[in-house]
């Protein structure tokens, strides 16, 4: 994996579709994006999965998730977070 | 999560387990079930317990929390996160290229659909906090190339220009 050293001004982009698309809203000031290009689709979906674990672990207590999903549980299940 | 209460199905591998299990213990006197039940959990008996669900066994999670008033899934008892996970891959063309990102929306335990929204000094409503995570799976890296497809799917659309691209969609509710 590797950052990249110009990237996408997705806080920039977020704030002008706000504006056009969603004018009674306030700007974009709590979106945080974090950008990294990887080479293979199963790196992506390895990070992913660590954003989850590490996301249940920031909170206390027992976690549930409900999960809406378009693809089959089995193939979701190997990335979501399973010691929740 | 089950002794929580709420239901969820079982996945195929484990529904057969489930339904062996109760098949062998059918067969059992009531002297055999005593006899299991003292020797309970013993390893390599036929009857003994099956180990305790797994994510990966169940295929399906409900709650009846909407339903029931005064549920222990309230806000008052609860917090509620939504995490949305999008991933589509190019199939013409950009072989290889995909988009993965998961979006992390914060401070939605305060919403209260009968309360009015939070505005700000200037009369806007206040958008929960945020952080998205992206992830460009691009070998030759044309990075902006991803960009209309993400926000495609930012706006609440799931046309995507340009490319024909399949498309995923999760909503994970954790609380």
């Amino acid at each position: 994996m590797r950052q990249q050293e110009q990237r996408p001004p997705f806080k920039k982009l977020a704030r002008e579709l706000l504006a056009a698309n969603y004018p009674w809203l306030s700007s974009a000031t709590g979106l945080e994006f974090s950008v990294a290009f990887v080479k293979k689709a199963s790196d992506a979906w390895e990070l992913a999965g660590k954003a989850l674990r590490a996301y249940s672990t920031e909170r206390h207590g027992p976690t549930m998730v409900l999960a809406q999903v378009g693809m089959l549980a089995d193939m979701w299940c190997h990335f979501a977070p399973s010691n929740s | 999560m089950l002794r929580l209460g709420c239901t969820a199905s079982l996945g195929g591998a484990r529904r057969s387990a489930e339904s062996d299990l109760a098949s062998r213990r059918a067969r059992l006197t009531l002297r055999q079930r005593q006899r299991a039940l003292e020797n309970g959990g013993a390893a390599g008996s036929a009857v003994s317990d099956l180990p305790p669900l797994n994510l990966a066994d169940l295929v399906t999670i409900s709650n009846q929390a909407n339903a029931v008033p005064g549920g222990y899934l309230s806000p008052n008892a609860a917090a509620f996160k939504r995490i949305f996970l999008y991933h589509s891959t190019a199939e013409t063309g950009l072989e290889g290229r995909a988009t993965t990102a998961l979006f992390f929306l914060d401070g939605l335990n305060d919403l209260d659909p009968n309360e009015p929204p939070k505005l700000d000094e200037n009369g806007l409503q206040i958008i929960p906090a945020a952080r998205v995570a992206i992830w460009f799976t691009n070998p030759v890296c044309t990075c902006s190339a991803s960009l209309e497809q993400l926000f495609k799917f930012f706006q609440g659309s799931v046309r995507v220009c340009g490319n024909r691209c399949k498309q995923t969609f999760l909503y994970l509710a954790i609380f």
